[in-house]
């Protein structure tokens, strides 16, 4: 991409710094003079969003480290130490919690923002997937993160899920027992979640680097889809989408700190304020709220080890996408069939995360059953076949134009 | 996007959000809690009862003491509920504590509690505590309040729920009918307690002024008091929270309106 803004620094040291390392033109042509399409709806301010919510989890986490205690008969104290001694402790570790909850909404929506506009195809394949690396390394976090506490469903949800493991076929027990650093979950269990807990933000934030780099290249997509014909078609990063995002920062700001400061448990569960007993199981076992949908696909396959393929292969499915839907109309809102098959699909997610959240019996396992079926029937069947017979509505000549017609 | 586009975004956030829901739902089994609405629970303005709260205390010291502990709270954050220094003081003393080893002999005595030193249990180890408790470790207190569903409300429901079950309670019951030793409350997730009732009219006497001790307020006072326990940072945070909204609200607002000007000029709409 280039840019319209040429980088011509005044400063004299900036001007010295930047012929040896062009650090200062690289952060201008990403957050100044970046082209993006001059369409972009609110929709793609997430991804801004999301680095907001990465920031903000690194930083609580760097401190609230400094005061917690990783060994299974101090962790839970030292939580509560957080809470009641360090200045503004409760505070801290209330963002932290939900953070990781508004890290997952924010990465959510971001993900079906580019299901809805086949932001997933040609030529931003790479960056589609780069983008799965970093939600399968904000799974592997968040889970880590989530049995520091070491409380009762801290103990019991690494239970089940390193469990999981066990059921891969010749090596899963040795994988299990790697992951333990024992023959349960111990000690030996939480030094080592919490040191990769502390190691993989980093790693997510080295692939987010990555994947804004892989952005850069072909640049934005847009809500209609179709490629950038010139300069047109285009707006600086800087101000519109500063100003934009800046917008977009104080709104979620604002619904994150109503719900850190009014509802800080609403999304926790009771059972982790009572300190991991390996002795006593609590009556249900029930992962956070963002692998719930996961979670319903494990459960809804009768046989253990289908159903971790299962649940694996859900995500995984994802990086095969670009290749599975050939519609050549990037946009969902140029595909009628499509655009109501994924309203279906966003539908199925949530109904398979409240099966998630239930005992898997009765009607409950019947719909988890069906909205896993659909699940795939979408990715593997629907997509490929749709991408053949639907007949797509006229696209727009260019940007521009559709820009002019809709305001004049 | 269409507006039915947004909407249908909106509905896929709280879609996303509401499964939390659901599991936090009970059994459907026991019934409503019949006290609703504590101070604490406001959005604005929400404080503890200090008057209940500094009842509760001394429910907790003169009956749940006996059996449950309160690990995580030291005598001098009673400061919190309105205790002044030298009250915390008088508390702390009347409390006996394992002291520091005797500097010339390394012998650990017991001395009067200090403002710094935790409540200690009454039990010195857990396995004395469930030799004492047909076997099982009388839970502790501290975070009671949080690791319930209902709160404040839940702990009120049990101290005030034991009643004589009826044939149609009896059904609820798991094997039909009441274990030796344990009791029946509805609140209390398979209507089996092992716990007695702890409360019963004139089991502790409040000081000159106060409400009359009857079971409702005791229950209400010991509530209040480990709803503070678990959370003692609430009204700090609730207050705080009101401000950070309130500000975010006008930056947002004037976020938006710089973001439209902007527009208009960059882009021309």
């Amino acid at each position: 991409m280039t840019s319209t803004r040429p980088f011509e620094p005044k400063n004299g040291f900036v001007k010295w710094f930047d012929r040896q390392l062009p650090l200062f033109s690289v952060m201008h042509g990403a957050l100044v003079a970046y082209p993006t399409p001059k369409n972009l709806n609110y929709w793609w301010s997430f991804g801004s969003l999301a680095g907001l919510m990465l920031g903000v989890q690194i930083i609580t986490g760097i401190i609230l480290a400094m005061h917690y205690t990783p060994h299974t008969a101090m962790a839970f104290a030292s939580v509560e130490h957080i809470m009641r001694d360090v200045n503004y402790g409760w505070l801290l570790r209330y963002v932290h919690a939900n953070g990781a909850s508004f890290f997952f909404i924010v990465v959510y929506i971001h993900i079906f923002r580019g299901l809805y506009y086949g932001s997933y195809k040609a030529p931003r394949e790479l960056l589609w997937m780069l983008g799965l690396v970093i939600y399968l390394l904000m799974m592997a976090t968040a889970f880590m993160g989530y049995v520091l506490p070491w409380g009762q469903m801290s103990f019991w949800g690494a239970t089940v899920i390193t469990n999981l493991f066990g059921a891969i076929p010749f090596v899963g027990e040795d994988i299990r027992t790697l992951l333990w650093g024992g023959f349960s979950v111990d000690n030996p269990t939480l030094n080592r979640f919490f040191s990769l807990h502390y190691l993989l933000p980093f790693v997510i934030a080295g692939v987010a680097i990555l994947h804004i780099w892989a952005l850069h290249i072909p640049g934005s997509n847009n809500p209609l889809g179709i490629d950038v014909k010139g300069p047109q078609d285009q707006i600086d990063f800087h101000p519109y989408h500063t100003a934009k995002d800046a917008f977009m920062v104080s709104l979620l700001l604002l619904i994150f700190f109503a719900v850190v400061c009014f509802a800080p448990n609403y999304m926790g569960h009771p059972d982790n304020y009572i300190q991991a007993d390996p002795l006593v199981t609590p009556p249900h076992i029930v992962p956070e709220w963002y692998y719930l949908p996961f979670y319903a696909i494990l459960r809804s396959i009768p046989d253990k080890l289908m159903g971790v393929v299962a649940m694996f292969a859900a995500i995984l499915i994802l990086f095969a996408l670009p290749w599975l839907d050939k519609s050549k109309v990037r946009s969902g809102t140029f595909r009628p069939i499509f655009k109501q098959f994924f309203w279906v699909l966003v539908i199925d997610v949530i109904a398979l995360g409240f099966v998630g959240a239930n005992p898997p019996e009765g009607a409950w396992l019947i719909i988890g059953r069906v909205a896993t079926a659909y699940y795939f029937f979408h990715f593997l069947i629907l997509l490929p076949v749709l991408s053949r017979v639907e007949k797509t509505r006229p696209l727009p000549e260019s940007i521009s134009q559709a820009v002019l017609a809709k305001h004049a | 996007m269409t507006k039915k586009n947004i909407l249908a975004g909106m509905a896929l956030v709280v879609g996303l959000v509401i499964p939390s829901l659901a599991f936090a739902a009970n059994e459907g089994e026991e019934p409503k809690h019949p006290k609703q609405g504590w101070p604490h629970e406001k959005i604005i303005g929400a404080h503890y009862d200090r008057a209940a709260a500094q009842r509760g205390f001394q429910i907790y010291k003169e009956v749940c003491h006996a059996c449950h502990s309160l690990n995580l709270i030291a005598f001098r954050q009673l400061e919190g509920i309105g205790f002044s220094e030298p009250e915390i003081k008088a508390i702390a003393a009347s409390f006996t504590v394992m002291g520091e080893p005797n500097m010339e002999t390394g012998d650990v005595e017991e001395r009067p509690g200090k403002p710094f030193d935790y409540i200690p249990s009454t039990f010195a180890n857990p396995e004395a505590a469930a030799a004492s408790n047909n076997g099982a470790v009388p839970p502790d207190l501290s975070l009671m309040v949080k690791a319930r569903e209902g709160g404040a409300s839940y702990i009120y429901s049990i101290l005030t729920g034991y009643r004589e079950p009826t044939a149609e309670d009896l059904k609820h019951v798991s094997g039909g009918k009441i274990p030796d030793g344990a009791h029946f409350n509805p609140y209390k997730t398979g209507h089996v307690i092992a716990m007695p009732p702890p409360l019963a009219e004139g089991i502790v006497t409040y000081t000159e002024g106060q409400p009359a001790a009857s079971v409702e307020q005791m229950a209400y006072d010991v509530s209040t008091f480990l709803a503070w326990a678990a959370e003692p940072k609430l009204e700090q945070r609730k207050h705080m929270g009101f401000l950070i909204v309130a500000f975010l609200l006008i930056t947002s607002g004037l976020l938006f309106w710089s973001y439209k000007r902007i527009s208009k000029q960059v882009l021309g709409h």
